[in-house]
């Protein structure tokens, strides 16, 4: 029967064919079966003797086998010349590769997990706290009496149930100082909330990191040191910095810290606005009433505590110009970090 | 605020090696944050006096004119304007070709030349004050140029010259100063000066006044615990009219608007001494009388400003016998104002309590120059001193006027504030060895009085500091410091004991998971706004369990969130924009009234802050009509994570409605989360294409539930063995039963997994097979094939018996 002949042909050349055949024997075994004279030529030629029917069924057998005995030979082909011809101008090494899904971390997250490493190795621990935050704990304890400025409901989210959205990290100061007590190395990064409208660079939600540390005999000169060292780590270079005069009512003496403008090294340009130096937080010694209100006594211990806002601080680093982007959703910002 | 170095120089001297940059470099580094100066000088190169001499219209342009414009020296030239205030004669500034200007005050300066407007020739530019730096000097209302025509200056003249631009201004921000009432004046500012520099200072010149009159008015203060001091004096005989240049020129310096001569002079005093003060018209007092006293509940004043306010118990208002006649502290009411007229004037010094006047300013809305030196807090002795200075003022510009006697009402006197610290205590918070007559020298400088002995001090504080800024000893820490220097303070770092810190679970764990979720998953991470408003009900979120907000920026943001996934929702909306398929998660507090947080409220406020966990929220889009299943395989993935084991999948009974299928996930008895995916009405709602998948899980209770586990399974000794099975179920039975029933017949079980499940024409309607793997496994021995033979038949048994399951022929 033909059908058998030519579904056996398969079989009979992968049965001649043998790894590692000279090419000379291998074009012979081409020749043999898929030659003008080759086997399956021959049954071909059985071909015009069918009815029209079988003629239809047979043919289309045929030319299956045909293209299976033609992939077989150029398979072996490739495996066989690859030893024998260099033949690297015919891959293209230069198409794209495969592209692969990412995941992304949000900037905020990232940059706060770097910084957290930084003062966990410093000796911090990580606190949080209540974003829905009580008027005493965002205000009063942090002795911001009920007629300072700061109150006033222009800065405040204020909800119905009589609480408020709190308006910085500092109310966690309190909280860990009822928690730990003294001695205490804290930063507490988390977002806080002000009443304004938004613009590019200022946002009603944003996000800050605290810093608190508690001890005997803490000074200005070691807020100093402390700031330049996690500064440093944060910039990955040795940064210089400046304090001077700034009011905040929960720190006395309290602070504003510059930080000398990486990009001109303080020779003025339009990052700094030509004054050389670039504004980064506020800090400062805690105030006694504070301590106090953290139930820590101030007469055997003293501290200092400081607050930078994390938003600024990636929109410095990246180059980001509209604060709003952090809270937009945008994966094509997202994909960025 | 605005300080003129001229004025600055009449109190002290200023070393001649400080240039006005490192001025306030000092200021800046030791007392209030120098924002900018401006030397008044610079920058009016090719700036003249230009008169209009004809006005035709732009062929080209509405709103354009042609002006021909006198600019000295017999010469007219042609100019494009745009000012609406534009009229023949007008005198105006002419910035040149070579000069700078800001356009419309926006951006870099600009450096003009002759150019072509709208195809008419344009010979420089006529100036609004906000081009020129003059908007301080000459505010000018939108669209129009500066009107010099007041000057009567004659065309050609420069700028510079007409203004006497030859100031330095200083401007100091206005939030630096918000603890240091001493310094809203030029005096208080010179004093910092003097003591940063170590040179005099002079006080604020207080001649003999000549008392013409025995005249004065009553005064009663019925309100003594908002009114501490009134002195009154009463001149008679003066004429209101223009003021002299020097005061008009020291004005416009500090960007204070001439109104006339005793105006003038009582803002004069004010941006000398920082002390407001106020004069009336004694003519309008009715009953010759003036009363300090709290407002009665409604009753209106028209102020100085035209504004008609109506007043509250609360407000402090200074009356005479019939009506409130001013807000105290804060503005006059115009019934009892200055006007060209008056003959006879009351002038008020006074001090009030700052809590009164900042609640009564931030519930009117008004700001003024007064209120916001009020509000610090200023010291009673001040009132006095600006008393003094405003009455040699009055004579020095009115010498005919007649001054009366001088009527201090003076009830509530400041006490001293003294203060007691030693230096080790100062050297100690410093970080630095000072000695006790360095610190002595500084204070002094301050004007603080101070004992010394054993380098114990005990200190006066003047009363121009005691005033809601120095109080205490970390007070008198601050004044060394920053007059010391702060860079003079070497870094040091602190010696404390070692104490490793106390690891946050939450925080920790928070970060292994999103990690997980954008390393392992391949999600985005996104943060939205917590807020919501009143459409959280179609999510079926109800309205009263939410935070509400009693201040809000937009109608869209007027609650707090009860669930992060809206603003998810609408993150995949957005975000299909850009593209189609994507992974999204936030991590973020959530906020719900009707239970507690764990965080007290603290203080004398009793109970909890209400509930606020954090969520941790996920959403897979994608074409598969299968994204349930990648959820779950996430939400699995999640627990295992955390070493929960326990867990299970049941059906949610919940209200999520807008969910197609959903399943609660359990640990133990406890709901921690849900698995969903999104219903055609939301999908179609959003505009989203394609199949949303979403986990959202209480993250603090998993957290509470986590465990940390450190296990190993020793490799497999003997090989395992895999059987596959089809089996033919009714449909309605469900794989968790399956398996079950699986894993119960057999010991010899290590996994099972099922790889498909088939419904269509191959198998009866009601039926669909179920294909799964089971691997055999025995830690003892390899399985023979009879062992596993017996396990299939009693699996095969089971699944028949208590199931109904028929293998698949």
């Amino acid at each position: 029967m033909l059908k058998d002949k030519l579904l056996q042909l398969i079989n009979k050349v992968k049965d001649d064919f043998q790894p590692g055949m000279s090419a000379e024997d291998f074009w012979t075994l081409e020749k043999k079966y898929l030659g003008r004279k080759g086997e399956l030529a021959k049954i071909m030629k059985n071909l015009k003797e069918l009815a029209t029917e079988e003629k239809k069924e047979i043919g289309l057998l045929a030319n299956n086998v045909k293209n299976e005995l033609e992939s077989f030979f150029s398979e072996q082909k490739k495996t066989w010349s690859d030893d024998n011809v260099d033949e690297s101008s015919e891959v293209d090494l230069t198409l794209p590769g495969e592209k692969t899904q990412q995941g992304h971390l949000h900037p905020i997250t990232k940059v706060q997990q770097e910084l957290e490493d930084i003062f966990i190795s410093l000796g911090f621990i990580v606190e949080d706290g209540p974003e829905l935050e009580s008027e005493y704990y965002n205000f009063d304890a942090l002795n911001i009496p009920f007629y300072h400025p700061a109150r006033d409901i222009q800065d405040t989210f204020f909800t119905e149930e009589g609480n408020l959205l709190r308006t910085h990290t500092s109310p966690i100061q309190i909280r860990a100082m009822e928690k730990y007590g003294a001695p205490l190395k804290l930063i507490a990064p988390g977002v806080v909330y002000r009443y304004e409208a938004s613009d590019a660079s200022h946002n009603s939600a944003f996000h800050q990191i605290e810093g608190l540390m508690i001890d005997k005999e803490i000074s200005i000169a070691n807020l100093i040191a402390i700031s330049k060292e996690f500064l440093s780590l944060i910039f990955k270079k040795e940064v210089e910095i400046r304090l001077r005069p700034g009011f905040f009512p929960f720190v006395e003496p309290g602070f504003e810290m510059d930080l000398k403008c990486l990009l001109c090294n303080g020779k003025g340009c339009s990052a700094c606005k030509q004054s050389g130096y670039i504004e980064f937080m506020g800090c400062g010694l805690v105030h006694p009433n504070v301590l106090k209100a953290g139930g820590i006594d101030p007469k055997e211990y003293s501290g200092f505590a400081f607050g930078f806002g994390l938003d600024r601080l990636i929109m410095m680093r990246y180059g980001i110009e509209d604060i709003r982007h952090l809270l937009s959703g945008d994966i094509r910002f997202l994909k960025q970090f | 605020m605005k300080i003129s170095l001229n004025w600055i120089k009449e109190y002290v001297e200023i070393p001649n090696s400080v240039t006005p940059e490192k001025l306030a470099l000092d200021l800046t580094m030791s007392t209030v944050e120098v924002e900018k100066i401006i030397d008044q000088g610079k920058g009016f190169d090719k700036m003249v006096v230009g008169r209009v001499v004809e006005l035709k219209q732009h062929p080209n342009a509405d709103k354009l004119k042609i002006v021909m414009t006198d600019i000295g020296d017999g010469k007219i030239k042609q100019i494009i304007c745009g000012g609406t205030n534009l009229f023949e004669g007008m005198l105006t500034c002419v910035a040149l070709p070579g000069a700078k200007v800001r356009w419309h005050g926006e951006g870099d300066l600009v450096e003009l030349s002759p150019t072509k407007i709208r195809g008419e020739e344009s010979f420089g530019m006529i100036c609004a004050s906000e081009e020129i730096e003059l908007e301080s000097i000459l505010p000018g209302k939108e669209k129009e140029i500066m009107n010099i025509s007041f000057t009567e200056a004659k065309p050609g003249t420069a700028v510079a010259t007409i203004f006497e631009l030859d100031d330095v201004i200083i401007d100091i921000d206005n939030k630096s100063l918000t603890n240091r009432p001493d310094l809203w004046g030029h005096h208080g500012i010179a004093r910092e000066i003097a003591a940063i520099y170590k040179v005099p200072l002079k006080a604020i010149a207080d001649e003999k006044i000549e008392v013409k009159s025995s005249e004065k008015i009553k005064v009663k203060i019925k309100s003594s615990e908002n009114c501490f001091r009134y002195i009154s004096v009463v001149v008679d005989d003066i004429s209101v009219g223009p003021s002299p240049a020097w005061l008009k020129k020291r004005l416009a310096a500090v960007g204070q608007k001439s109104i006339n001569n005793i105006v003038d002079l009582t803002n004069y005093v004010l941006f000398e001494t920082g002390q407001p003060m106020h004069a009336f018209d004694f003519a309008n007092i009715d009953n010759g009388q003036i009363v300090i006293r709290q407002a009665n509940d409604k009753e209106p004043i028209l102020t100085l400003d035209d504004e008609e306010k109506e007043l509250s118990a609360e407000d402090l208002v200074i009356a005479d016998g019939k009506k409130p006649i001013a807000i105290a502290g804060i503005i006059g009411g115009q019934y009892s104002g200055i006007n060209e007229k008056t003959k006879k004037i009351v002038f008020e010094s006074a001090a009030f309590n700052f809590v009164s006047i900042r609640q009564t300013s931030r519930v009117l809305g008004i700001r003024t120059e007064s209120s916001i030196r009020f509000e610090k807090g200023i010291d009673a002795n001040t009132a006095e001193i600006a008393m003094r200075r405003i009455l040699v003022l009055v004579k020095k510009i009115i010498p005919e006027a007649k001054i009366g006697l001088f009527n201090d009402e003076y009830q509530v006197k400041t006490k001293d504030t003294k203060i007691k610290t030693d230096l080790n205590f100062i050297n100690k918070r410093l970080g630095k060895e000072l000695t006790s007559d360095e610190v002595v020298d500084i204070l002094t400088r301050l004007q603080f009085q101070v004992k010394v002995k054993n380098d114990k001090f005990e200190i006066l504080v003047p009363s121009f500091r005691a005033t809601n800024d120095i109080s205490i000893p970390e007070d008198i820490v601050e004044e060394i410091a920053r007059i010391h220097g702060y860079l003079n303070i070497e870094p040091d770092l602190p010696t404390v004991k070692l104490i490793s810190p106390i690891e946050n679970k939450y925080s920790s764990i928070a970060r292994r998971i999103k990690n997980q979720l954008s390393c392992n998953f391949k999600f985005i991470e996104v943060r939205n706004y917590p807020f919501v408003n009143e459409t959280a009900v179609e999510f079926g979120y109800e309205l009263d369990k939410h935070v509400k907000l009693n201040n809000y920026i937009s109608a869209e943001h007027t609650m707090l969130r009860t669930s992060l996934l809206p603003s998810l929702i609408k993150n995949i909306a957005d975000n299909q924009r850009w593209e189609s398929k994507f992974k999204l998660f936030e991590f973020g507090r959530r906020f719900r009234l009707d239970k507690e947080s764990k965080y007290q409220r603290g203080g004398k406020l009793v109970g909890y802050l209400p509930w606020q966990n954090y969520q941790l929220a996920g959403a897979v889009v994608s074409d598969n009509k299968n994204v349930f299943y990648d959820i779950k395989g996430i939400a699995e993935n999640i627990l295992k994570s955390l070493n929960i084991t326990n867990y299970s999948f049941a059906e949610a009974d919940d209200k999520i409605i807008f969910s197609e299928y959903k399943m609660k996930i359990m640990v133990g008895d406890k709901k921690v989360g849900y698995i969903f995916n999104l219903n055609k009405n939301i999908i179609t709602k959003f505009g989203i294409n394609g199949e949303v998948g979403i986990f959202e899980f209480d993250f603090d209770d998993l957290v509470d539930i986590s465990k940390i586990v450190y296990k190993y399974k020793p490799l497999a000794k003997y090989p395992n063995s895999i059987y596959d099975l089809a089996i033919v179920f009714d449909k309605q039975i469900k794989w968790q039963e399956i398996n079950k029933q699986v894993k119960k017949n057999s010991k010899l079980i290590n996994s099972i997994k099922l790889f498909d499940v088939y419904q269509g024409d191959k198998i009866a309607e009601d039926k669909k097979s179920i294909a799964f793997s089971i691997e055999f496994f025995a830690d003892d021995r390899t399985l023979t094939s009879e062992e596993m033979e017996k396990e299939i038949a009693k699996i095969l048994k089971g699944l028949q018996q208590n199931l109904g399951g028929e293998l698949r022929k």
